[in-house]
């Protein structure tokens, strides 16, 4: 659906290129993310994908055509989430909706349903200068995917929304998905990349230092241990903890003693976490 | 233009409108043209009692007042613009199916129309000077323009709205300072002539060449608008 080849961005004043030499491809259907620290140069990818920047070196196909041949017909077919909010704010959310559903060529789907989906339909005649930062992120989400497009971009989709919020939003992100959509995140999150993406690139200082499914990573770096913790009735009950490994563990005739014998106050399978997966690739922390 | 052009033409100013009328800010200035329009009804032939020698500036009494009026919509506008420049929103716009520039032109097109109105409304109900129809239109339009010259310099240079306030305000003082070459006689004050209001205050002299003067004075401001656009597009609308 989208291919990138070999793609350098330099900003204008800069001297040094914010998007270095970057490959990868998105299969249609798939949920594509990107993870990396800030200012690792994510939204800078989103937004030459997007059009937004121009200028850029490599090559970037979008539906089998060159991204530099497309005309504004492509803003039909894609669908952009901002990371900031961006509103006029004397109008209300459905007057900001309607606003920018009138440029495309389809009517778009119900608004109302969306401003349902997304808790907001009672706020549809509230102007967006009265709305918190998240219900803004939420309006910025439906604005990408009121028309239908075949491609989505959101640039950290749940950043700033409490957890519920988060959840339906990754919910209908899931479900785009399932309705074929090819979809295009950039996260800092590694709980987000973990559970929506298909794949995700590693990005940092602009480069992507690696591109796989995140269960294979994860299992690619598992510890495979078993952590144990106790209260050892033979020293005053303090807390201990003990690690065995996975592999053998019903055979394995100690921790198989201290389940019957001590009082256990936890379990733990010592996984790794997409973050220390991160961490040991690319040497460098997410947040 | 085709129907779904002009159903997004209708939806932006509708929505222009809304922006305008909801901000408080607003209110009173709207008021402000009426006030002049007023003025220059009744306030300048009382004035005219005590003072006969106003009677000769007439015309550029009006032409200033009505450079004055033209630039209200340009300050709502540019208003509008600057929050849309701080908040990103014109990068909403280049996401959005129009084709490139479309979104810029309807905005110049809509503070033109606007303004043409205020300016329309001035010339014919000030009851100042004795213009034909067609004359009240040229001056109109050639007026008009220092709407979108002005909204395009503020929006393009200004980095907030108090420095839209501060760049407004020398705006309308530079109004008045071509009509030195009015009121004073030497041959230094043709200099003044890069101004463009220069060429407003020109047009109103009935002494000369009404269609020449309304002609240049399109032509400079047009201009001025194309070199400003560019810029504008360039480092603004990205
Ligand atoms: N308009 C700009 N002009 C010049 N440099 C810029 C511009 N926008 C971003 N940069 C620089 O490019 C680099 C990458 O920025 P980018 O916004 O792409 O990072 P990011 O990965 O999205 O980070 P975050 O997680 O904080 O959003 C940063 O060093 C930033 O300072
Ligand atoms: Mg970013």
């Amino acid at each position: 659906m989208i291919l990138v080849k070999k793609l350098v961005y330099t900003y204008p004043q800069r001297k040094e290129a914010t998007v270095r030499d970057i490959s990868f491809e998105m299969p249609k259907g798939e949920i594509f993310g990107f993870l990396g620290p800030s200012g690792a140069g994510k939204s800078t990818t989103q937004k030459v994908l997007t059009g937004l920047l121009r200028n850029y070196e490599g090559q970037v196909m979008v539906k089998g055509k060159d991204l530099k041949s497309w005309n504004s017909d492509y803003y039909n077919h894609i669908g952009v989430g901002f990371e900031l909010p961006n509103h006029y704010l004397k109008l209300t959310a459905l007057e900001n909706l309607q606003l920018f559903a009138s440029f495309y060529d389809k009517p778009t789907q119900s608004l109302q349903t969306w401003l349902d989906r997304v808790g907001l339909w009672k706020d549809a005649q509230v102007r967006v200068e009265n709305f918190s930062k998240g219900m803004k992120m939420r309006l910025n989400f439906i604005r990408a995917l009121m028309h239908d497009p075949d491609i989505i971009f959101f640039d950290e989709p749940t950043s700033g929304l409490d957890p519920v919020n988060a959840r339906i939003l990754k919910d209908i992100i899931l479900e785009q998905k399932h309705l074929g959509k090819t979809i295009f995140i950039t996260t800092h999150n590694m709980h987000d990349a973990d559970e929506l993406c298909d794949q995700v690139a590693f990005i940092v200082d602009g480069k992507i230092s690696l591109i796989d499914a995140p269960q294979n990573l994860r299992l690619q770096s598992g510890k495979k241990l078993v952590k144990v913790t106790y209260r050892d009735a033979q020293l005053n009950a303090s807390l201990n903890t003990r690690e065995y490994a996975m592999e053998g563990l019903g055979n394995n005739s100690d921790f198989l003693e201290l389940l019957q014998t001590q009082d256990i106050t936890s379990i733990h399978s010592e996984e790794a976490t997409l973050e220390d997966v991160f961490i040991k690739t690319t040497g460098k922390k997410l947040t | 233009m085709n129907t779904i052009t002009l159903k997004k033409i209708v939806t932006l100013s509708k929505n222009d409108l809304r922006s305008i009328f909801r901000d408080k800010s607003f209110w009173a200035p709207m008021l402000a043209p009426i006030a002049i329009l007023l003025l220059l009804r009744f306030g300048v032939p009382q004035l005219a009692i005590y003072y006969p020698e106003v009677n000769q500036y007439q015309g550029l009494i009006l032409a200033l007042m009505s450079c004055i009026n033209a630039i209200f919509p340009a300050f709502f506008v540019s208003f509008i613009m600057l929050e849309e420049k701080d908040l990103q929103l014109f990068s909403v716009m280049r996401v959005m199916p129009l084709a490139p520039h479309w979104f810029i032109i309807y905005r110049i097109s809509f503070i033109t129309l606007m303004s043409f109105g205020f300016v329309f409304g001035t010339l014919l109900l000030s009851g100042l000077v004795a213009l034909s129809l067609p004359k009240i239109l040229a001056l109109s339009f050639l007026i008009a323009l220092m709407a979108p010259l002005t909204t395009l310099i503020i929006v393009t240079f200004a980095k907030n709205k108090i420095e839209g306030i501060t760049m407004l305000k020398g705006i309308n003082m530079g109004l008045a300072l071509p009509l030195v070459a009015f009121l004073v006689m030497s041959p230094w004050t043709k200099l003044l002539a890069i101004i463009p209001v220069y060429w407003i205050y020109q047009a109103f002299d009935m002494s000369a060449n009404f269609w020449l003067n309304t002609t240049i004075g399109i032509a400079y401001l047009g201009l001025l608008i194309a070199v400003i656009f560019r810029r504008f597009k360039n480092k603004v609308f990205r």
